[in-house]
């Protein structure tokens, strides 16, 4: 699963990449890869299996428990 | 100006594709039914229509806030209005609301389909699929989009018609009997659901508005959008509601149930599965909506020259949120129906208003300069 993680990361950074440094756009390659290095730990955390907190945990948290605005 | 014309391609999005546009992201929201069936049983025809008046309210408030600042996207409108910090800082907020609601869109297709039709495929893996389309949709930018949401409300609405009419032998209007017995604060649940959850939409509706041709009026066809929407839903749910009575709060999809008991001559059986198909469209519209919203505004926020790089990175960060979001569709129910409007309120409502007032004590945007 990993490995195939790591094939298909390579391959989208191969069509996404090169056009990038072709035309310059270094503003656009920081923030790419920002955001390529988030999605390769989301996804590696999710194959290995991690239980990650869920965000909607914490606004269930907050809208129920902190400020008791649910219904029921 | 000349950012835009490299996404849209110089073209603009018309009065009438805004009106489907904004009519499609609604019926995407008939799925949605089910989180109001359990709360308002037989009256939820009321907290629909009900529900229409008030998201026309939010519309009306949106739609000031963009006229306020014409040309100019949700993000641009908060540094504007904000200053550098405090409006990068909201609309990051923004951003990860977008990133929520794609996500909510596409577990709810997940859902759908791994408990009706395809029980032993993973999520992940529908997932994977269903944000590859939407990718694609995206990728090809949001007028493509725009053209696209006449074809599919076109498709959604003669699926419903016909199957309506198939339906009318099993339907017992009788199921409404005891009307208007309910305790108010059901209804009160039922319409704020009703109001918030199915046209959460009308944010990504700011980050659209740029590109939507200046010369039209805005209002006119997001209001007709709107009723159109509203409309084919009181069908969804008075039809649903004749057929299966009050077993449909139990059911996840009751649409899909409701399509399942066609019966004509036992020629036309099984038809659920056209129905099926018209959802799945329809909810990939409104996913790609979410998903472009989510992609574009983080162009915008870094001030990129084009959102294009970002849009399969941002697809797999949306199938990794969704794999994690919930544990299982009991808790998504459970959001849906008793926290998601609550939630859905703080961003559509109290966010915007306040960015409204704000903007008009500091004199900005194109009314204060008015006066």
């Amino acid at each position: 699963m990993i490995i195939f993680l790591i094939i298909v990361f390579a391959i989208i950074a191969l069509i996404n990449v090169p056009p990038l440094i072709r035309e310059k756009q270094w503003r656009e390659l920081t923030v790419y890869s920002g955001f390529f290095a988030l999605a390769v730990t989301l996804s590696m955390l999710l194959a290995l299996g991690v239980d990650i907190p869920s965000p909607i945990k914490g606004v269930q948290y907050i809208i129920k428990d902190v400020l008791h605005l649910n219904y029921k | 100006m000349k950012k835009l014309e490299i996404i849209t391609g110089g073209e603009k999005i018309t009065s009438r594709q805004l009106m489907y546009f904004v009519a499609c992201y609604i019926l995407g929201g008939t799925l949605l039914t089910s989180l109001i069936v359990s709360v308002t049983k037989q009256d939820s025809w009321l907290a629909v229509i009900l529900g229409f008046a008030v998201s026309a309210l939010i519309a009306w408030l949106i739609l000031t806030l963009a006229q306020n600042f014409p040309g100019k996207t949700l993000i641009q409108i908060n540094d504007i209005v904000f200053g550098n910090v405090l409006g990068k800082t909201l609309s990051v907020i923004y951003i990860l609301f977008f990133l929520i609601g794609a996500c909510l869109d596409i577990r709810d297709i997940g859902n759908f389909l791994t408990g009706l039709i395809m029980p032993e495929t993973p999520l992940v893996a529908i997932f994977t699929l269903f944000v590859f389309v939407c990718g694609y949709g995206v990728f090809n930018g949001i007028l493509v989009l725009a053209r696209c949401s006449f074809i599919i409300v076109v498709i959604l609405l003669s699926v419903l018609l016909f199957d309506t009419l198939l339906l009318i032998p099993n339907m017992n209007f009788a199921n409404f009997a005891p009307a208007f017995t309910l305790p108010l604060r059901s209804y009160i649940q039922g319409i704020h659901t009703m109001s918030l959850i199915p046209f959460d939409g009308v944010l990504t509706l700011l980050m659209i508005f740029p590109s939507v041709d200046q010369k039209v009026s805005l209002k006119k066809p997001i209001f007709i959008g709107i009723l159109i929407g509203t409309i084919a839903m009181l069908v969804a749910v008075i039809r649903d509601w004749a057929v299966l009575g009050s077993t449909m709060p139990m059911m996840t999809s009751p649409s899909f149930q409701a399509l399942s008991l066609i019966n004509v001559a036992e020629v036309f059986t099984r038809m659920e599965i056209f129905g099926a198909a018209a959802l799945m469209a329809i909810r990939f519209f409104r996913s790609s909506v979410q998903y472009y919203a989510f992609t574009y505004s983080i162009s915008q926020l870094f001030h990129l020259r084009s959102y294009k790089p970002l849009v399969i990175i941002c697809g797999i960060i949306i199938i990794c949120v969704s794999a994690f979001l919930f544990a299982s569709s009991m808790e998504m129910g459970y959001f849906g129906t008793n926290i998601g409007a609550v939630f859905n309120t703080f961003f559509i409502v109290i966010l915007p208003a306040i960015t409204l007032i704000t903007a008009r004590t500091k004199g900005l945007g194109k009314k204060g300069r008015k006066e």
